[in-house]
């Protein structure tokens, strides 16, 4: 369970101003989230704000041995120019995460439903205003698509209830949906990609500063992540049966 | 209140679900522990015309996820949100799993046994009035066991498809242009034109993934325009370039406008058509084939369809007019234009067919990668089965016709029966067979029983009241029918028969663009239902063992007589024997020998389990590798096409080689909004649900999303009437009435005068409303075009 360290909240700015002194950089200490936002779970308070900008090779390099120096100052919940989240239980931030992914999914691999009502008499062409990049509205974080651009985000992407009319009786069904896939080994290397690539070839829409806080990686500075990280889930593919 | 349906199943869970109302409906999913080991197989999606591979994940038996295939020519790993939820389709609740029939008004569970001996029984007390509706979503094997069980066997010929509802007048259109079905065109064409235009059909709803294939080009950057040519603004208004709005019934006028800036303007393909064209007009009465017309004929008949009057009397602007025979005025420009229901489903559904061919033939838009018109059909296998296998009231497999007896004596030879076993005279088609169902016998209603499968007339017939609900009145007449869940025809069954659905059985379909597509059975069906192939042949051997001639053929085998490996007969009748050997390839393989007549060619079972699909005619090149066809009647693209020929229309109803450009003077639709009902009326479907909602009604994503039925109307209409968004109505028109919701400011909005309602909600049945008027040589009934009061219910 992470809990403010109110220390380290009160030292942090004072570090980021002091590193982006050295740095040549303004860098802005942002709020951290408050419990019951889109982003703490269970209690657990996971700072929702991320610098906007990407450091360069060499920052990165100046900010990875700042970043071992302040990860060994214990669990960190204050903001950080580094973009990754060090929950004090990354276990409980990743499963939070997977199930918010799934709470908009019929199966993993399904396109997510909008848990928002198509906008603006519903084109599609409103979609991309938010879902290009990705976007943070106050709580809210509009995940950027993680396919390639296609022009009907409406034939796929679908409310999760009508925008004018009540919720309809339910119906009981017996569909149970493919779970996400178990999270990849901890060990030497990269961890693998376990899920399929499919629609899901943009990585930093789950795995960037706008995707989900449990998935975030550590390092989306570097583009070509499949450079080092490796699918391994078989893609659904064609069986000849007899 | 009608009581839903769908309360087959109560429970605690149930009431509880419905008593946390106000929470977001969640996905039907879950964290849970499975095998890990997901086996996926190939199969085509179970919904529309488009016919989007699909790889099914199936794990301990059951299926738990689906992705597109990206091997797929069609869809590319791309689906809609129904094919994205095609597998939850098999789990609802309330699947149908024994055989019941109905006593003393309630529907009590049977064994299989006694439900075969009731279906022999019915049959063997009046073989004559026995009827089959079947479907669009048959698969292959299926239609062409009822085929030959009815045509072949019984001597029947009362067999129609719900596609008559569908696509009949394409397939009348088709014939009466090129002499034979089915679109020279494929999907290719959507990556090729520079134009699209589409004729009243709302594609971005009804065929997304085929309307993606275009947008998604233009949105990178290609260079291609969109002409939405329709009665209301839907979202495929929305991408399109150019929204060009006409008044119902007015598409006669449109065409025949274009034609006649053509011919003024000198801007017709004259090469064209004096090589590969002639004319042709009405008969009176009308008839398919008509007779022959002069140019100098079609010319001074085009006359009076000046850019003026039309624009007067459709709506559509001159500039508009003028913009659109611009477009088919320039040769090289590559035209495509795609049309489904709102063509095919109205009084002059066959004449609207041929004038869209007409235009594209005139202009010279034909025979080239992505330019000419492109039929879309609706359901997965209204081509495959009904079309290809001739499971219609008139017809027989490969093409052939009841009434040509060359036809009759070719299909009693493939079959291997006695000459003259097949009735010379076509049955009933589909308004013609629920009519006569729905009429006492005393009054000469001499269809006694239905057998339905695979579709769900109860709730898609047009003018319910007249063609559906009256078989209540008549208690002699028996109602079986074969399906998955409960539906709106399973009210009035005396008889139900649970149904294997999708990937728990084998099965092939054929999509809009020729596609043959096989897939095999990866999951069990639950409790007792059984395949509709297994059902109908199981019947068939009822009736053989009491001794009906019928099921015989002129050897004296079973007309079902399938043959293991060995050469040895497989008792495929009972149920556990029935996967013993591949009963799909079997009859797929007897089947296929019809299809050389019209060169629509199919390949070898096997051929099709190892792809994707071919499209036929599929021939096989001197090293024995089978080769799909993409575009007909064009050399140097299909097979059949002589050297030098160019185009070649070789199944020519002149047997010149020469397409027919019809023309037809403008006929008024039998019924239009007067003082009385104001409104028109149109009907169709939406994104989320496929036609009745029998199975997207039972995904909680999709029925969440899309919960009921609507009326969608114009805004000032509404306003004019004090109506708002969500306020209750009543529509009504001569017929009948529903209540519904208004929807304002949705997805699209009709002009003034216009409202359109779609049919998927099976507690307020549209069709009580719609009107059953055909076109006269189709016998498709117009779901487009009715007139109705719309009002707040208070209001008398």
């Amino acid at each position: 369970m992470a809990r403010a360290h109110w220390a380290t909240l009160a030292g942090a700015p004072l570090l980021l101003w002091f590193l982006g002194a050295c740095l040549g950089e303004e860098i802005a200490p942002e709020p951290v989230g408050e419990v019951g936002s889109a982003d703490a779970v269970d209690g657990i308070a996971i700072p929702v704000a991320m610098p906007l900008r990407t450091p360069t090779g060499a920052q990165a390099r100046g900010l990875a041995s700042q970043e071992r120096e302040l990860r060994s100052q214990g669990p960190w919940t204050g903001s950080s120019p580094m973009t990754y989240v060090l929950a004090g239980d990354r276990e409980a931030a990743r499963a939070a995460s997977l199930a918010a992914r799934a709470t908009r999914r019929a199966f993993e691999g399904a396109p997510p439903v909008m848990p928002h009502s198509a906008l603006f008499g519903d084109g599609s062409k409103e979609c991309v205003d938010c879902h290009t990049n990705g976007m943070r509205l106050g709580e809210r974080v509009a995940h950027p698509m993680s396919h390639p651009p296609l022009a009907n985000c409406t034939q796929c992407h679908i409310e999760s209830r009508h925008r004018d009319f009540p919720p309809p009786r339910p119906v009981e069904s017996g569909f149970r949906g493919r779970a996400a896939p178990a999270p990849p080994p901890v060990g030497a290397g990269p961890p693998v990609i376990p899920h399929q690539v499919l629609m899901r070839g943009r990585c930093l829409s789950c795995h960037g500063e706008f995707g989900y806080p449990g998935l975030r990686t550590s390092h989306p500075e570097r583009a070509a992540c499949v450079q080092c990280h490796v699918a391994t889930a078989p893609e659904p593919s064609f069986t000849s049966s007899d | 209140m009608r009581l839903d349906r769908r309360d087959f199943v109560k429970g605690a869970a149930m009431a509880a679900a419905s008593a946390a109302a106000g929470s977001e409906p969640v996905m039907a999913q879950a964290l849970r522990e499975g095998s890990g080991k997901i086996r996926w197989d190939k199969a085509p999606c179970r919904f529309c015309g488009t016919g989007c591979h699909v790889q099914v994940g199936v794990e301990d038996g059951k299926v738990v996820a689906i992705a597109g295939d990206e091997a797929a020519d069609v869809n590319k790993g791309l689906l809609c949100v129904k094919g994205y939820n095609v597998g939850g389709i098999l789990y609802g609740e309330d699947r149908l799993t024994t055989p019941l029939l109905r006593k003393n008004g309630r529907l009590v569970p049977i064994g299989w046994d006694e439900a075969l001996d009731v279906v022999a029984e019915r049959i063997t007390a009046d073989p004559a009035g026995f009827a089959i509706y079947g479907s669009g979503q048959w698969t292959i094997p299926e239609g062409y066991a009822c085929q030959k069980f009815i045509k072949g066997g019984l001597s029947n010929n009362h067999i129609d498809p719900n596609a008559r509802l569908c696509m009949a007048s394409a397939v009348t259109g088709f014939l009466a242009t090129y002499g034979v079905d089915e679109p020279a065109s494929c999907y290719e064409d959507l990556d090729e034109c520079d134009v699209l235009i589409l004729w009243g059909n709302n594609m971005a709803e009804a065929h997304p993934v085929l309307f993606s294939r275009v947008l998604d080009r233009k949105h990178a950057g290609g260079d291609v325009r969109i002409i939405d040519i329709a009665t209301r603004r839907t979202r495929t208004s929305d991408f399109a370039d150019e929204y060009v709005e006409f008044r119902p019934h007015t598409d006669q006028l449109i065409l025949n406008g274009i034609a006649h800036i053509l011919l003024a303007d000198g801007t017709w393909d004259r090469e064209f058509v004096e090589a590969h064209c002639s004319f042709r007009k009405n008969t009176d009465p009308i008839s398919l084939f008509g007779e022959a017309m002069s140019f100098e004929d079609y010319r001074a008949a085009m006359a009076t369809f000046t850019p003026e009057s039309v624009s007067e009397a459709s709506g559509v602007s001159v500039e508009q007019l003028r913009m659109l025979a611009g477009l088919f005025a320039e040769r090289e420009l590559k035209i495509t234009s795609t049309w489904c229901m709102g063509v095919n489903q109205h009084t002059r559904g066959t004449a609207v067919n041929t004038m869209i061919h007409a235009v594209h033939l005139l202009s010279g838009h034909f025979g080239a990668p992505g330019d000419g018109p492109s039929s879309l059909t609706g359901q997965p296998s209204a081509c495959g089965t009904v079309r290809e296998v001739g499971t219609l009231a008139h017809a027989l497999p490969g093409g052939r016709i009841i009434a040509n007896e060359a036809h009759r004596r070719s299909a009693e030879q493939l079959w291997n029966l006695p000459e003259g076993r097949i009735n010379p005279k076509p049955g009933y088609h589909t308004v013609a067979m629920w009519n006569k169902f729905c009429t006492s016998t005393e009054d000469g209603g001499d269809v006694s029983t239905i057998w339905v499968q695979v579709t769900n007339p109860g709730q898609s017939l047009p003018n319910l009241e007249e063609l559906f609900f009256a078989k209540a009145k008549q208690p002699d007449k028996f109602l079986i029918v074969s399906d998955v869940y409960p539906t709106a025809t399973t009210e009035l069954a005396d008889l139900v028969l649970p149904s294997a659905m999708w990937v728990e059985k084998n099965g092939i379909f054929g999509n809009s663009e020729r596609r043959t597509q096989q897939w095999f059975k990866q999951v069990e069906p639950p409790g007792e239902a059984r395949d509709d192939v297994w059902q109908v042949i199981a019947v068939a051997h009822r009736l053989f063992e009491a001794g009906l001639e019928g099921m015989r053929d002129k050897d004296g085998r079973f007309l079902f007589e399938v043959l293991d490996a060995e050469g040895d007969a497989v008792p495929v009748w009972e149920w556990e024997r029935y996967y013993d050997v591949n009963v799909d390839r079997a009859l797929f393989e007897e089947y296929r020998a019809f299809t050389r007549m019209k060169h629509s060619d199919l390949a070898p079972y096997d051929e099709y389990v190892e792809r994707r699909g071919m499209r036929w005619p599929v021939v096989q090149d001197e090293n024995g590798e089978w080769h799909e066809t993409q575009w007909r009647f064009a050399e140097g693209l299909d097979p059949y096409v002589e050297k030098d020929a160019g185009v070649q229309f070789y199944h020519s109803t002149t047997k010149d080689d020469r397409a027919q450009i019809w023309f037809h003077p403008y006929t008024p639709p039998p019924e239009s909004p007067d003082g009385d009902y104001p409104f028109w009326l149109c009907t169709g479907r939406v994104l989320e649900h496929w036609h009745t909602s029998t199975m997207t009604g039972r995904v909680p994503g999709l029925r969440a999303a899309m919960p009921g039925g609507f009326v969608e109307m114009n805004r000032h209409d509404a306003s004019d009437q004090g109506i708002q968004n969500g306020d209750r109505v009543v529509v009504r028109s001569r017929r009948g009435q529903v209540e519904l919701p208004v929807w304002l400011g949705g997805r699209g909005e009709p002009p003034r005068g216009s409202v359109f309602v779609p049919f998927f909600d099976e507690n307020e049945l549209i069709n009580r409303v719609t009107l059953e008027a055909t076109c006269p040589v189709s016998k498709q009934p117009d779901f487009k075009k009715c007139a109705v009061q719309v009002q707040k219910p208070e209001v008398q």
